[in-house]
């Protein structure tokens, strides 16, 4: 492990100018900056805040890997399943001064299904997948514009705008394009550092504007710190989960039951009305000029 | 070096929750079809497919206030992950967010669908703030992923500029692009 004296070095200086700042962490909230009711400011701790800050509401809160690993960086689901527990018991293990944080973490195995996705109708599942064979949001195949081919991981969470209860997250691992790593040795790209940062997100912390903290927005190739939490980061999870929370018996159940397996793709139907993906700029274009007609934009709102 | 690392230290860290290689402004100008200077005017967010993962997206019709490198139309469509419909909401990690109203330096490209996104997703997204003497000046996207190599990133050079010095990094960058 180490931590770069530079980054260390200037992380004092900025404790120095920010002296009388009782907290670094910062939580997910429901702010959305394309949402008129729910803007997004930044508070005097830099960190994004606005509506209810995101957590899960119940004891537990399970998880699961796609069961075909990433044979392409040579990672088994069960060493994926391994690497990811460590990680999640970091933040379980955390100490919170008078016990540990109120959220367990139930791993629920295996699945099959492949795709990041939330079903308001029918069962979930937490899911950490690898990507080997294309990074779905990556580069034009027609050898246009890349749009994220970079990004190492994409974790994302779905909640109630109204309380910030989450309601399902899914962390996508873009091994198609990195050099995702489990060793100890020749490390690339440290899966358990990835999944730990990751597994704060899961929770509900955002990033830290402590350079020393695990939820810190940087990360060099071959750097294992992040495997650990710093006190920022334990921090940051005692105060989501703190210790004696009345949440009851842990029922890792995810909302509207467990599924290891995807839905069915939704029917095909009216454009507007029902989902389906613009097939290019032209039709995006076009949906844009009947929800103008419609009126739906200056009506954008939440339901009561 | 050590004020822009600095500068970047004490710049806020938002919402995002992905991690992503740093990705340098001479690529990030290379795999963008343009350059501009926007302001977001509106957004609608639905639920859509993009690449096969149904998820929430927002529509944002951006005015383009200046083009910066390349394109000519008054305004852009520019589709994000994430965002409101309903009751659900959905973050998603390290993707740029175009706060209505808010001017930013904007690299946009086409998704493997034909739609326009942010280049890099919140690497290729500088909102734009006036500092203390009235100059704007870029700042980095509020949910800027956790960067691997940072140092040499496109985001290290070019926030804390201005518009024109940014620009002339930019020019020097198409210049120099394959």
């Amino acid at each position: 492990m180490h931590r770069d004296p530079i980054r260390a070095a200037l992380a004092a200086l900025l404790v120095l100018t920010a002296a009388g700042t009782a907290q670094a962490y910062c939580r997910t909230t429901t702010c959305s900056a394309d949402d008129p009711d729910l803007p997004c400011t930044l508070d005097a701790n830099g960190c994004l805040s606005g509506g209810n800050p995101l957590y899960w509401s119940g004891a537990c809160v399970s998880f699961s890997v796609q069961k075909s690993g990433s044979p392409l960086r040579d990672i088994t689901a069960e060493a994926a399943d391994k690497v990811i527990s460590d990680g999640f018991s970091q933040w379980a293990s955390a100490d919170c001064g008078s016990g540990h944080p109120s959220i367990g973490l139930y791993d629920h195995g295996q699945v099959s299904c492949t795709k990041q996705e939330y079903n308001q109708k029918s069962g979930n599942a937490n899911i950490f997948m690898f990507r080997d064979t294309r990074w779905p949001y990556g580069a034009n195949t027609s050898g246009g514009a890349a749009t994220s081919a970079e990004t190492l991981a994409l974790t994302t969470i779905t909640y109630n705008i109204k309380t910030g209860e989450i309601y399902d997250a899914d962390v996508e691992i873009n091994s198609h394009d990195n050099d995702i790593t489990i060793s100890d040795k020749n490390v690339a790209a440290d899966l358990q550092s990835i999944v730990t940062h990751e597994g704060g997100h899961f929770l509900g912390l955002s990033h830290s504007p402590n350079a020393s903290a695990t939820m810190y927005a940087s990360y060099q190739y071959g750097d294992t710190s992040l495997r650990s939490l710093s006190q920022d980061d334990v921090d940051g999870i005692c105060a989501i989960y703190p210790p004696g929370r009345d949440v009851g018996a842990c029922n890792p159940t995810p909302r509207h039951g467990y599924s290891s397996t995807c839905a069915p793709p939704p029917k095909s139907g009216c454009r507007v009305g029902a989902p389906g993906a613009p097939t290019g700029p032209r039709d995006a274009e076009a949906l844009w000029g009947v929800l103008f007609a419609l009126g739906l934009l200056a009506r954008r709102r939440r339901p009561a | 070096m050590l004020a822009a690392s600095l500068l970047a230290l004490m710049l806020p860290r938002g919402a995002g929750a992905s991690v992503a290689r740093a990705v340098t402004l001479a690529q990030l100008v290379a795999r963008s079809e343009q350059v501009v200077v926007g302001t977001p005017l509106e957004a609608h967010a639905r639920w859509e497919s993009p690449g096969g993962q149904r998820r929430i997206v927002t529509y944002t019709r951006v005015r383009v206030d200046a083009a910066i490198d390349g394109g000519g139309q008054s305004e852009l469509l520019v589709r994000t992950l994430g965002g409101h419909v309903g009751d659900i909401g959905q973050v998603v990690s390290g993707e740029a967010v175009l706060s209505i109203g808010q001017p930013a330096l904007i690299f946009v490209g086409r998704s493997a669908d034909g739609v326009l996104a942010v280049t890099a997703m919140a690497q290729g997204h500088f909102p734009l703030r006036r500092d203390g003497h009235g100059t704007l000046r870029l700042r980095p996207s509020p949910r800027l992923a956790n960067l691997v190599g940072a140092q040499h990133s496109a985001v290290q050079r070019l926030v804390g500029r201005s518009v024109p010095e940014a620009e002339q990094l930019i020019a020097v960058a198409h210049s120099h692009a394959p």
